[in-house]
């Protein structure tokens, strides 16, 4: 072979530039193809029962993402996700009870998620690794003990109702939505300069903070943006459940998947937290048929085996192979 | 005082849960999410050993830390080894989904049910206008002797000084030949052991259910946090404080709001000094 000094992925796709784009475009061009399919199911004749499953797929996909924008990129372990959810969640259906539309409740738990994220990343992005995990764990157990004792204003540990109720088939869409702008929003932060600095952020703070990236301010926007999106997804879902109550949507477990599904998909991968979810949901429903409790056994046994054998995820892990194959075929 | 003598019988398990969770933390520097479901599998142990086939206490407490102990053994050798020594977002993960595996498996074997069962040592003993019960007062005991066997353990054998030593420095301990591998299995085995042993003395007094672990794993992180993260008499002091200090909220304002403040005063705490309050280790 001919030797060459210019790097073997340049001479292949381009400058590094063109090849982002590249990457942007084939991705959204890929997202948008799914999200069509995804559009099509309600309106192929499926039930409610096959709505509600996809419901589920893309708000897990929703709620993956939007961890993933922060945690899967900076390595940040938040577990204050859930937390946003359920201010999203709450503050939807309190204003939609306060006699407000969807439209203006959607947009102020948006606003009121963003300013907790905001409120929260601002003295605990200080810290990192362990205390920012339990930092986040705690805000998250004030949030929901703090929701069951304002009884006054969201109905305390019984839960509050939802005056207006919403068509199934209008929030599945209103979630897809969700999902695939958040999905198009990690695509696109993942192919630019703002991406690979919190990759840097990820892979050695200081030395990303000493060749000039300001590391503290772009973990707090991103966090920010982040815990907006989980808030935006939860708005979504407290309108889609009608009820809620401190338990069920400031849950562990709904942290728990909204980081087991990115970090089995591969943490700061686009197509990760896409295929898991989707896989999750599909999965889960199978075995609650069977038993209620074996999808969690099935998502933790996932996540452990990942964690050991296959550390950057199932997706980059397979595309590695396949890139090896691929390689192999080529210079035989 | 009433209160005083409820909060430090209830923080004395509280210690010895946490003193699990300090001692790897300490080892390996790893914290042990699935923590609260081990604790869970102890009470559930001694729901059936105690309350079904009406084994002796002593019975099943023996019973308890042997299978604690082989457990964990068994746990780090197959999962745990190939995640120490990192940074902490892969242990946090693994243990995460070990979690998730163990409570799932719980609430398949045993449903959600609540369960409860009639423990020996019933009544209570009253002396200087106090009320204290006979059985938080053997729970408390036990807990107090289990610890200072750790304590015992640590410092007076062999194995003990190489998990002193390993908590001080990894790399000066192994290159003085200290098998790393096997002291971090025993480090693993000693903590699910006690652990167990706290959930079974926990549901000596208290309804066993599946997530009833789950407060446990976030008092005991309360508990190692004020303590200096990995100091084991830190565990204690901290175990101590954190149930007169909780029980003490509970009675005066209701449980809710005891957990309000004392998790936000962790939260506030963990952005001061994130290596914990009494230590000063990176």
């Amino acid at each position: 072979m001919e030797r060459t000094h210019e790097p073997v992925a340049t001479q292949r796709y381009g400058s590094v530039a063109r090849q982002n784009r590249n990457r942007i475009l084939l991705g959204a061009g890929l997202i948008s193809a799914g999200a069509i399919a995804m559009a099509a199911i309600p309106a192929l004749g499926a039930g409610g029962y096959a709505v509600t499953l996809a419901y589920y797929g893309v708000f897990y996909i929703g709620l993956g993402q939007s961890w993933n924008l922060m945690s899967g990129l900076t390595g940040y372990l938040s577990v204050a996700h859930a937390g946003f959810l359920g201010i999203g969640a709450y503050s939807g259906v309190l204003l939609i009870n306060a006699g407000q539309g969807l439209a203006v409740a959607l947009g102020a738990a948006v606003a009121i998620s963003a300013a907790a994220a905001f409120l929260v990343g601002l003295p605990s992005l200080r810290v990192n690794g362990l205390a920012f995990a339990f930092t986040t764990l705690f805000f998250l157990e004030i949030c929901r003990l703090t929701v069951t004792l304002w009884t006054p204003v969201t109905g305390g540990g019984a839960g509050v109702y939802a005056h207006n109720l919403f068509d199934i088939e209008a929030m599945y869409y209103l979630m897809l939505g969700a999902a695939l702008l958040i999905t198009v929003i990690v695509l696109v932060v993942r192919h630019s300069q703002v991406g690979r600095e919190l990759l840097a952020i990820r892979e050695d703070e200081r030395a990303a903070e000493s060749i000039g990236i300001n590391v503290t301010k772009l973990k707090l926007v991103t966090f920010t943006v982040s815990g907006a999106l989980a808030g935006f997804v939860g708005a979504v879902h407290g309108a889609f459940l009608g009820f809620l109550l401190p338990i069920s949507v400031f849950a562990l477990e709904l942290t728990l998947i909204a980081i087991a599904l990115p970090l089995i998909g591969g943490m700061g991968t686009v197509t990760g937290p896409i295929f898991a979810g989707l896989a999750y949901s599909y999965l889960r429903e199978q075995f609650q048929v069977q038993a209620p409790s074996l999808h969690l056994i099935m998502l933790g046994a996932a996540v452990v085996l990942v964690v050991i054998f296959m550390p950057t995820g199932v997706v980059p892990t397979a595309t590695g192979w396949y890139r090896r194959l691929a390689l192999r075929r080529a210079t035989q | 005082m009433q209160v005083l003598v409820d909060g430090i019988l209830f923080g004395a398990l509280l210690a010895l849960a946490a003193a699990g969770l300090a001692l790897i933390f300490g080892v390996m520097r790893i914290v042990n999410l699935a923590h609260g479901e081990f604790i869970a599998a102890g009470a559930f142990f001694g729901f059936f050993a105690i309350g079904s086939w009406s084994w002796n206490l002593w019975v099943a407490l023996a019973a308890v830390l042997a299978a604690g102990a082989l457990i964990g053994y068994v746990l780090q050798i197959v999962l745990l080894r190939s995640v120490v020594g990192e940074g902490p977002l892969r242990s946090l993960l693994l243990t995460f989904g070990l979690s998730m595996v163990l409570l799932g498996s719980l609430s398949f074997a045993f449903s959600g049910d609540v369960r409860s069962y009639e423990a020996p040592f019933a009544g209570s003993l009253s002396a200087w206008g106090l009320q204290v019960p006979r059985q938080s007062l053997f729970i408390a005991a036990i807990a107090v002797v289990l610890f200072f066997c750790l304590i015992g353990v640590l410092f007076w054998t062999k194995t003990g000084a190489g998990l002193r030593a390993t908590a001080q420095h990894r790399e000066a301990a192994a290159s003085c030949g200290v098998n790393l591998a096997r002291i971090d299995a025993i480090a693993l085995a000693i903590s699910i052991s006690l652990v167990g042993a706290a959930g079974l003395l926990l549901s000596l007094r208290y309804v066993v259910r599946p997530e009833f672990g789950q407060p446990w794993l976030l008092q005991s992180i309360i508990v190692i946090v004020l303590g200096g993260m990995g100091s084991l008499y830190g565990a204690a002091a901290g175990g101590i404080a954190i149930g007169v200090a909780f029980t003490t909220l509970s009675y005066l304002y209701g449980s809710v709001i005891g957990q309000l403040v004392l998790y936000s005063a962790i939260f506030a705490l963990l952005l001061v000094r994130p290596h914990g309050f009494a230590g000063a280790q990176a």
